[in-house]
């Protein structure tokens, strides 16, 4: 027995004696005490749940507060790493950034130095062979370069990349045809006016010896800076026919003397 | 009293009782109030533990919120950062493509223009494109520095275009005969190259091919006369230009100042002879004999018979002296020889002077058996010299026939070994490719070529061995008949001068007091 239940039994028996004895004036100090003995129960219980109550509370605030510190701690770690993610990335982008730049810098340099060598190429033109010049890849590349070189450098139609592609392709083609012995048909006036159709062999873009199919009549060409000249050597017919002959049928091979200027 | 007493005690248990009521309510008030007080205490304390507490909570519920959007913004720097990094990863990998791309076509055109260039433009070219492509190298990890590296070789390339039009001419060094490095001058026309020497004494082309060194080869050309050189030299001129791209030099190369096309041909046997076969080798060893021995008795048997012939003329030369006194034998040959005839070294090796004696010898035995004073020869004496000279002749043809079999041989069985080593050759090269599963003429030919050189191996021995045998053979049997000849001549002498012992009166004697 508890020592509450064992007030509660002692005050009970009192008020039971005492009620037949006392007047009405005796039962109120009971009435009081019984009165107080319940408050102070109830105090006591109320003391008592409050007790409960805190330490319940306590309990789970703490687990509550254990759990934000490690929330926090997580927290924490997670900043703490993406710090560092940031300022590796940021070194990162730094990095590229730079890498970047300096992509930018060499093409602004190519860009640059690419619209001299152009120019420098534009100039050297009139000096590729006439057949040259004629065929596709030469005329489309030769179009797009003069195209290029009259707009100002930042409003170029083309990329950089392919302007070089370009000029590397005319140097190559003019490159090869400089490698060959190549004999083209063209037409050329003579003196008197008539115009014929001649065999022209191009020693690279050396030199050009031209001839009429009945060897009547003959031109040696040269490059100038304004384009190919063909100059009337009529004496040197027969030499070039045989050059031709020896140069598309590779018959009687043998070198064929014929003058470097006229 | 009792009751009174009784009562007393009623009332002092009443009083008592009264009193202890109010000492209960008293105490219990008190109890009460104590209670009340220690509830409210307790209470108070457990507000303020709790207060505490949730403080604490609150404050670490607002760090964890401040931590919490701290991390949010970190969060959402970060995924914005990685959106950006994305943003210029891809921009930069764009960048690094265009920049691959044109450092490429650089790359690509400066390999191509070194590839493009004469061998002879190598010593100006090489060395500076190979720097250039070393140094980009060195900057591949500064694009700026690496581009201004390629760029160089566009401008070596625009250079070069401006220079070769029309021709260009550059001092430097070609290799001659026997690689021989020569200092002088190029012209480059084209395709054309052309190079003299700085002293003036040679001049030529550059042909196409590389070396493998930084300079050109160079092939003289005799028939220019010095035209090269003055074009050169003055810019004007005739130069000497191939149609063909290089077959006119190979030409020149070839036969370098109209060598003959013969020797090239002999030399292709060298060529061939290089992927003989051991069984070849052996064929040829066989057919190397037979020539060594076969040459060998041609060429001693044409001394044989150069020296019999030469004997034999200066025999029929003496033999007039003596062709008319055949009975001078009788007397001691040997003086009679001395003395009628003069004997030379040749003359003994001569056919005739060996059936001369032979006969002489003959006829002196035969008339020294018969009867004193009988000088002539029976019928029977006259044919059995016959047979004697016969027997000489006999003997004569085979010394004369003595090593021929050896012709015979070459002529008979060179062809044979060396068809037998073409065979064996033909059947090893088929062998070999059928066991290599190659089906290239290239790879037959040089077998099926070096195996045939067996046969011309076989054809060298029996061809020249066929011709000295025809001709020894012809001029064995002209001797052979000159001294059959020669026998019937003598025969005849000897029956006229030593006539059958019923027939002869007397000799008969020369007007040769001598004899």
């Amino acid at each position: 027995m508890t020592r509450g239940t064992q007030i509660s039994a002692t005050i009970s028996l009192l008020f039971t004696l005492a009620q037949p004895v006392l007047s009405q004036e005796v039962a109120s100090p009971l009435e009081t005490t019984r009165e107080n003995l319940r408050l102070w129960l109830e105090t006591k219980q109320k003391e008592q749940l409050e007790i409960n109550d805190w330490k319940n509370d306590k309990e789970v605030l703490t687990l509550y507060k254990e759990g934000l510190l490690k929330e926090i701690d997580t927290y924490k770690q997670q900043i703490a790493d993406a710090k560092v993610l940031a300022s590796a990335a940021d070194q990162e982008s730094t990095n590229k950034i730079t890498a970047r730049d300096q992509f930018i810098a060499a093409e602004k340099l190519l860009s640059e130095e690419l619209r001299k060598q152009e120019e420098q190429l534009a100039a050297l033109i009139p000096l590729l062979p006439p057949p040259l010049l004629k065929a596709a890849k030469i005329s489309v590349g030769v179009e797009s370069l003069k195209k290029n070189l009259q707009l100002p450098l930042d409003a170029q139609v083309d990329d950089v990349a392919k302007r070089l592609a370009n000029v590397t392709e005319l140097m190559a083609e003019a490159e090869k045809f400089q490698q060959g012995v190549n004999v083209h048909p063209e037409l050329h006036k003579k003196s008197d006016g008539n115009e014929y159709n001649m065999q022209v062999v191009y020693f690279g873009m050396a030199i050009a010896y031209a001839v009429n199919e009945d060897s009547t009549f003959a031109l040696v060409g040269t490059p100038t800076p304004t384009g190919w000249t063909f100059k009337e050597s009529n004496d040197l017919a027969p030499a070039i026919q045989k050059l031709i002959v020896t140069a598309t049928t590779e018959k009687d091979v043998s070198f064929t003397p014929l003058p470097i200027s006229q | 009293m009792k009751s009174s007493l009784n009562l007393l005690l009623v009332l002092a248990s009443a009083c008592s009782l009264v009193h202890a009521q109010n000492d209960s309510v008293a105490q219990s008030k008190a109890k009460l109030e104590e209670s009340s007080k220690a509830l409210i205490e307790t209470q108070k304390e457990q507000a303020d533990l709790r207060r505490h507490l949730y403080k604490e909570v609150n404050e670490l519920d607002d760090q964890v919120l401040t931590i919490s959007k701290e991390l949010r913004q970190l969060e959402r720097d970060e995924a914005l950062r990685t959106t950006n990094v994305k943003k210029l990863d891809k921009e930069v990998e764009t960048r690094k493509t265009q920049y691959a791309y044109t450092v490429g076509l650089l790359n690509q055109y400066s390999k191509a223009l070194i590839s493009r260039v004469h061998p002879s433009e190598f010593q100006i070219y090489r060395e500076p494109i190979g720097q250039i492509d070393q140094s980009a190298l060195n900057s591949a990890n500064e694009p700026v520095k690496e581009m201004q590296e390629r760029l160089k070789v566009l401008t070596l390339g625009i250079k070069r275009l401006g220079e070769i039009s029309g021709g260009s001419i550059f001092e430097g060094k070609a290799l001659g005969f026997a690689g021989k490095s020569l200092d002088g001058t190029f012209m480059i026309m084209g395709p054309s190259v052309y190079f003299a020497v700085k002293n003036g004494l040679s001049e030529g082309i550059c042909p196409a091919q590389d070396t493998g060194s930084n300079f050109p080869a160079f092939v003289s050309i005799n028939e220019s006369g010095g035209s090269i050189a003055k074009a050169i030299l003055t810019q004007q001129g005739t130069l000497p230009f191939d149609g063909t791209l290089g077959k006119a030099i190979v030409a020149e190369m070839k036969h370098p100042g109209g060598q003959n096309k013969a020797l090239e041909h002999v030399m292709l046997f060298g060529d061939i002879a290089k992927n003989m076969m051991f069984d070849g080798w052996i064929a040829i060893a066989i057919c190397v004999v037979m020539i060594a021995i076969g040459w060998t008795v041609a060429a001693r048997k044409i001394i044989y018979l150069n020296s019999i012939e030469k004997g034999n003329r200066d025999f029929l030369r003496e033999w007039s002296k003596v062709a008319n006194d055949l009975t001078t034998l009788e007397r001691n040959n040997e003086e009679m020889s001395s003395a009628k005839m003069s004997e030379t070294p040749a003359m003994k090796r001569s056919p005739f002077y060996e059936i001369y004696h032979i006969g002489s010898e003959e006829i002196t035995n035969r008339i020294a058996s018969t009867k004193k004073g009988h000088k002539g020869l029976s019928g029977r004496s006259i044919q059995a010299v016959r047979a004697a000279l016969d027997s000489g002749l006999v003997q004569l043809q085979h010394k004369l026939t003595d090593g021929l079999v050896y012709l015979t041989i070459s002529i008979a069985g060179g062809p044979y070994v060396g068809l037998l080593g073409t065979v064996v050759g033909v059947m090893i090269t088929f062998a070999i490719i059928s066991k290599e599963g190659e089906v290239n003429v290239n790879a037959i030919a040089p077998g099926i070529a070096s195996a045939l050189l067996a046969t011309v191996a076989g054809l060298i021995v029996a061809i020249p061995a066929l011709f000295v045998y025809s001709y020894l053979n012809n001029r064995i049997k002209n001797i052979t008949s000159e001294v059959k000849v020669f026998i019937d001549e003598f025969v005849a002498k000897m029956a006229e001068f030593y006539p059958q012992v019923n027939e002869a009166s007397a000799p008969k004697f020369s007007n040769n007091d001598d004899i």
